[in-house]
């Protein structure tokens, strides 16, 4: 039964993932031809300081692909399931409720943290060829709270989409808008450095967030 | 995992983390609505009157020139009792003293004799991207200039050439060889200078070694120069910084690990210890202002400011304490602290960093719980529903107050006046 609903998500979501990798190489492609025409203009000291000094963000491009990432997710995976009751009908399986939304859950995070990781991959392979270990530690430092704020905009959009009652979509939609501020907050470079484990702990504990939404989805007053 | 168990751990994130963003934003909107911007005044010494003059608004936003005592003055005259900070001026007017404490006023004199800097609290952590230039101190141009290379402490110092983009493994070992010999314990415990080309010199950097000494590395003639300062206080150093100004009296200030302020002399590596009363360095900013008579020190946090007048052998000849107005009315405080039992602090204090800490807000926020308490009941009862509040409540009510209540009151559907339910 969990292949089952791996493969249903899988079904939902790939197209997801498809187009969030194209638009993650496509801001990753024009990052790379703008710093191949910075280092192709004159010697690197300039720039690798410049950047130091100025902490300019030839990165910035990223700042609200975690969000991207998590609101897609979540639209594509709730959306399909929600105005036809399709989740209803999961629900009656013989298949226990809160373990079938857990699969669906992980699906969704585990695109959020495939998408995510393959980008930084990426950036800072491309980064580390254009500037020294400091520099890579610092861009990978500084973009980890702007994917992780994936998680909470993934949570909490799909427990207000899951969620029957208006005024508790508006609240869980405003709470996931708050909590992602909070992961793109102007900090310069490697602002996060000191917290990073707290904010990625509040991410993955925001989660569990839909369970309940789901189960009032299943008309269960609670 | 039982359902039993997703379901309650979904209820306790969903309020947890409603009491966190209401713990964000709610202080935020009350501190927009009530705080008050606290004036801060800008501090002279009058060699004049031999006191501080002070510039700035007053808490009814007048700006005001006054001095110790309250007297009000105008503008041109207290520019002319701080002759030595608005000299241009007088020497315009033609109304510069031509003698100050004995000692003769030319505007080169005067020039020559003014250095300002500033510190912060925020100086001492380190954020952002840690690569350096090794500057040519003693180049034959007039301006300083990138080198090809930069570097950065991996326990050791590793230089990256720009050009090649490669580890420039000839210049990393010149450096090491040169540390080495000036007697350096590695690993590089700490690195400090000023990376910055828009210097008017280049005093290089230092570096504290693993027994805690510091060291002073430059590049001098394109090699590597290193000197031991003879420099290890007891208390450990916590901070160095190279401020390089025309005057060349001092390579910048070093803060020791029991707090102490310390300017650090270009002669011998000296190490002049200012007497700065009450100065906390992780939570104070100071302005040092260095004239032809003597060195002004003003330094203080958001509860209030010091000034220190000191002779240019860095004797105090003069000190002023007074309190900031605070940020908000006691009413508002008092009604803040009541409000919220908490804030989250997202920010870092004194720097640009991201933080996340729980800041309590003292005991009169029992008040608050106390009354969240008594609300919750109230409401309870008129839903005719169990009137003790449950695990999940009490800690969400305990600790979150007045954040616990809004929260409980959306997620427990109190806001659809259903009576008689049982609480889950």
């Amino acid at each position: 039964m969990i292949q089952a609903l791996i493969f249903k998500e899988w079904l939902k979501l790939r197209w997801a993932l498809c187009g969030l990798l194209l638009v993650g190489l496509g801001i990753l492609g024009f990052m790379a031809q703008s710093l191949m025409a910075d280092f192709a203009s004159g010697p690197a000291v300039p720039i690798w300081q410049n950047l130091v000094e100025r902490q300019v963000m030839f990165f910035s491009g990223f700042k609200s692909f975690g969000i991207l990432t998590g609101l897609v997710t979540a639209l594509v995976q709730w959306l399909p399931d929600t105005p036809n009751r399709g989740l209803r009908l999961q629900f009656h399986l013989p298949f226990p409720q809160m373990q079938g939304m857990a699969v669906m859950v992980g699906c969704g995070a585990g695109l959020i943290f495939v998408v995510s990781l393959s980008m930084l991959g990426l950036l800072l392979l491309l980064t580390r060829y254009y500037f020294p270990p400091p520099v890579v530690e610092a861009v990978g430092i500084t973009m980890l709270p702007w994917l992780m704020a994936g998680l909470p905009v993934y949570a909490m959009s799909s427990a207000a989409l899951v969620e029957p009652h208006p005024l508790r979509k508006i609240c869980y939609a405003v709470i996931g808008w708050q909590v992602a501020a909070l992961y793109l907050e102007g900090c310069g470079y490697a602002g996060f450095k000191e917290v990073l484990f707290s904010y990625l702990l509040l991410g993955l504990g925001l989660l569990f967030a839909p369970f309940l939404p789901g189960k009032r989805f299943k008309g269960e007053g609670l | 995992m039982g359902e039993r168990i997703w379901i309650s751990i979904s209820r306790w994130v969903l309020c947890l983390v409603g009491v966190l963003v209401l713990a964000v934003v709610l202080p935020r909107m009350f501190d927009m609505a009530f705080k008050k911007s606290s004036p801060s005044s800008f501090v002279l010494y009058s060699p004049v009157t031999e006191g501080f003059l002070f510039s700035g608004n007053s808490p009814e936003g007048e700006f005001r020139y006054r001095d110790e005592a309250g007297n009000l003055y105008d503008r041109k005259t207290y520019m002319s009792l701080t002759p030595l900070f608005w000299y241009r001026d007088l020497f315009a007017w033609k109304i510069m003293p031509e003698t100050l404490g004995g000692v003769p006023i030319t505007r080169e004199a005067v020039e020559a004799g003014a250095q300002f800097f500033r510190y912060r609290p925020g100086d001492m952590q380190r954020e952002g991207i840690a690569l350096w230039p090794l500057l040519e101190s003693a180049s034959e141009f007039s301006d300083l200039r990138l080198p090809e290379t930069l570097f950065w402490n991996k326990g050791r110092l590793i230089f990256e050439n720009g050009l090649t983009r490669r580890r420039d493994a000839t210049f990393t070992e010149a450096v090491e060889t040169s540390l080495s010999d000036a007697g350096f314990v590695f690993p590089v415990a700490a690195v400090w200078g000023n990376p910055t080309t828009k210097k008017p010199h280049d005093d290089g950097w230092f570096l504290l070694d693993a027994e805690g000494r510091l060291f002073h590395l430059k590049q001098e003639k394109g090699l590597p120069i290193c000197r031991n300062t003879g420099l290890a206080p007891p208390s450990g150093i916590r901070h160095v910084a190279v401020t390089e100004d025309a005057r060349k009296e001092f390579f910048g200030y070093l803060i020791t690990g029991d707090g102490g302020f310390h300017v650090l002399m270009q002669e011998n590596y000296a190490l002049v210890r200012l007497d700065l009363e009450d100065f906390d360095p992780d939570t104070m900013g100071l302005l040092f202002m260095a004239d032809l008579l003597g060195r002004t020190l003003v330094y203080g946090d958001g509860e209030g400011f010091y000034a220190l007048r000191l002779d240019r052998e860095y004797r105090p000849l003069h000190r002023y304490t007074e309190a900031r107005f605070p940020a908000f009315s006691q009413g508002t405080a008092v009604a803040r602290a009541i409000l919220f039992p908490f804030t989250l602090k997202t920010r870092a204090s004194y720097t640009k960093a991201a933080d996340f800490a729980l800041v309590p807000s003292g005991l009169l926020s029992l008040v608050g719980i106390l009354f969240a308490f008594l609300s919750f009941v109230l409401i309870r009862k008129k839903m005719e529903k169990p009137l003790c509040p449950g695990i999940r409540e009490g800690v969400v009510l305990l600790l979150g107050g007045l954040y616990g209540l809004l929260v409980l009151c959306v997620e427990d559907g109190w806001f659809r006046g259903e009576k008689g339910q049982s609480r889950s």
